[in-house]
């Protein structure tokens, strides 16, 4: 019973960060309909620029947790306004090829300037707290608590604000929303920075947990791919509950099946999920 | 002669190898009621479309209040004072009324934006609607809904697309009672609609397209007594 608690809570802490990465995500398809495969790149840069101020420039980490999204959101904006924006409007094998390339770029800017290696932050949130009798690294919990706080802020934005209404109304109707006074383009530039932000916070937050390398991205995009056709392309509530339920999957199938056929286990829910609701479980439009 | 609050110059617009404004032109009153005419497929929604920017023109200009708006993108022109409704209509499904309303009003505070909202609701008289889907309304209250987000824009200028299509005569003869309520405002309607009745009894002026031209202007009675007029809808 001890053992299967330990895994539902970790399972659980492991999803927080999921959700943080496929709100970004989901935020961009939505707004966009722009399928961005360099959205793993974002979460490394997020990784390594992490170790570069804590390790290299012996930073504190909650510096890190400040700069790095801040730098990721102007990243973000200067991409979507230099070259995104040129494809939002053209046949989506545009957009697919672009991010892809875009990826490709950032993965080898890594490897040249950081090599091929892992680069791990010793010290670093190292403890543990007991939980209902469960012993919970402090860096998941960490993860967990700002992964999930920040995922829930932005939900609350979309909902409550006049921005993430204007947000929500370009996602389900540009056209109605650009007569109405909306800057359809303002609204997808502030969109791929919030995005990129995100996925570069669940870099720093997963740089304490993983030892970051230039390729780490498309490990966590892939599965990041998942919790979004899981949730629901398009749908904010679905990223975050599919994220919860693929992290409890994965750390349950890693448990029963071992680490590497535990992960098959995350993609046999998926199929399940598009042969019985090709939608996801929360359907599409930018839901708040 | 006081210069127009809208004005549209040989109006030309293709699409492929469809003409479907072939040097409209038309002017708009400060302060009037304009209606337009013509038969399915004369460019009135195109007409719309291109003033509203939603549709680029091949050749002609729109002027409002003499300057021209016709390169401006569409939200450019709806803050200058322009805004529309829709033959179909046209929400933001997954949110609520008041939330279709509101994610409008971006040159508000969010309080504002609520109060403005709500005093929408209240003169079309659909305040318990506030909290509904959009996606869940009868097509009588989406075009309740839609004339309710073009009045948050405070607009100088509302183009209605067929306002009264499709609608019972009661919630018609209620939509008359608004719009009249809003020229006495001080607002400016330009409306096209087929339900003939209305629009020669609610509009100061009339213009008749037909295959992208304008056929005709001027005051009501003159329209309802012109030849071509009676033809096509009498």
């Amino acid at each position: 019973m001890k053992t299967l608690l330990e895994l539902l809570l970790n399972g659980i802490l492991l999803g927080g960060v999921y959700a943080l990465m496929a709100c970004g995500l989901n935020l961009i398809f939505g707004v966009m309909r722009v399928i961005n495969f360099a959205h793993g790149e974002f979460l490394t840069i997020g990784a390594l620029a992490t170790y570069s101020l804590c390790v290299t420039f012996k930073l504190p980490f909650w510096m890190a947790l400040l700069v790095v999204p801040a730098v990721m959101a102007v990243l973000g904006y200067a991409m979507q306004v230099t070259l995104i924006a040129r494809v939002i409007n053209a046949p989506m094998i545009m957009s697919l090829l672009l991010t892809y390339a875009l990826s490709t770029v950032l993965v080898n800017i890594g490897l040249y300037i950081y090599g091929g290696g892992f680069k791990g932050i010793p010290g670093l949130l190292t403890g543990s707290v007991q939980v209902m009798g469960v012993g919970l690294s402090e860096a998941r919990l960490v993860a967990f608590g700002v992964a999930l706080g920040v995922s829930l802020a932005v939900f609350a934005f979309l909902k409550k604000s006049l921005f993430g209404k204007a947000i929500r109304a370009v996602s389900q109707e540009p056209e109605i929303a650009s007569i109405s006074g909306i800057s359809v383009e303002r609204v997808r530039n502030a969109t791929f920075a919030l995005g990129a932000a995100m996925a570069g916070l669940a870099g720093v937050l997963i740089a304490p947990i993983y030892a970051a390398d230039p390729q780490m991205g498309s490990r966590f995009l892939i599965k990041v791919f998942a919790v979004v056709v899981i949730g629901g392309m398009g749908s904010y509530g679905g990223a975050i509950a599919g994220a919860l339920l693929l992290g409890v999957v994965e750390v349950l199938g890693g448990y029963a099946f071992g680490q590497m056929a535990g992960s098959a286990v995350v993609y046999l829910v998926m199929i399940a999920v598009l042969l019985v609701r090709p939608r996801g479980l929360f359907g599409v439009g930018v839901r708040a | 002669m006081t210069q127009p609050l809208l004005h549209v110059e040989d109006a030309v617009k293709r699409f492929g190898g469809r003409t479907a404004l072939d040097g409209a032109h038309c002017s708009v009153a400060t302060g009037s009621i304009t209606g337009m005419i013509g038969p399915n497929g004369s460019g009135k929604s195109t007409l719309f479309n291109c003033i509203a920017g939603a549709e680029a023109l091949d050749s002609g200009a729109v002027y409002l209040r003499g300057a021209r708006i016709d390169r401006l993108a569409p939200h450019a022109i709806c803050e200058r004072g322009v805004a529309r409704t829709f033959q179909l209509t046209r929400l933001f499904r997954d949110m609520t009324v008041l939330e279709n309303l509101v994610a409008v009003a971006h040159t508000f505070s969010d309080r504002q934006a609520v109060e403005r909202a709500i005093h929408a609701m209240e003169l079309l008289e659909i305040p318990e609607l506030m909290h509904r889907p959009a996606g869940d309304l009868s097509y009588g209250q989406r075009k309740l809904v839609e004339i309710g987000r073009t009045l948050m824009l405070e607009p100088k200028l509302m183009l209605l697309d067929e306002p009264f299509a499709g609608i019972n005569p009661r919630l018609q003869n209620r939509i008359v009672g608004y719009l009249q309520k809003l020229r006495g405002e001080g607002m400016t309607l330009f409306i096209i609609d087929h339900e003939m009745r209305i629009i020669l009894d609610v509009c100061d002026s009339v213009w008749v397209l037909a295959e992208g031209r304008i056929v005709m202007n001027g005051p009501p009675q003159a329209v309802r007594s012109d030849p071509r007029v009676i033809e096509a809808y009498f």
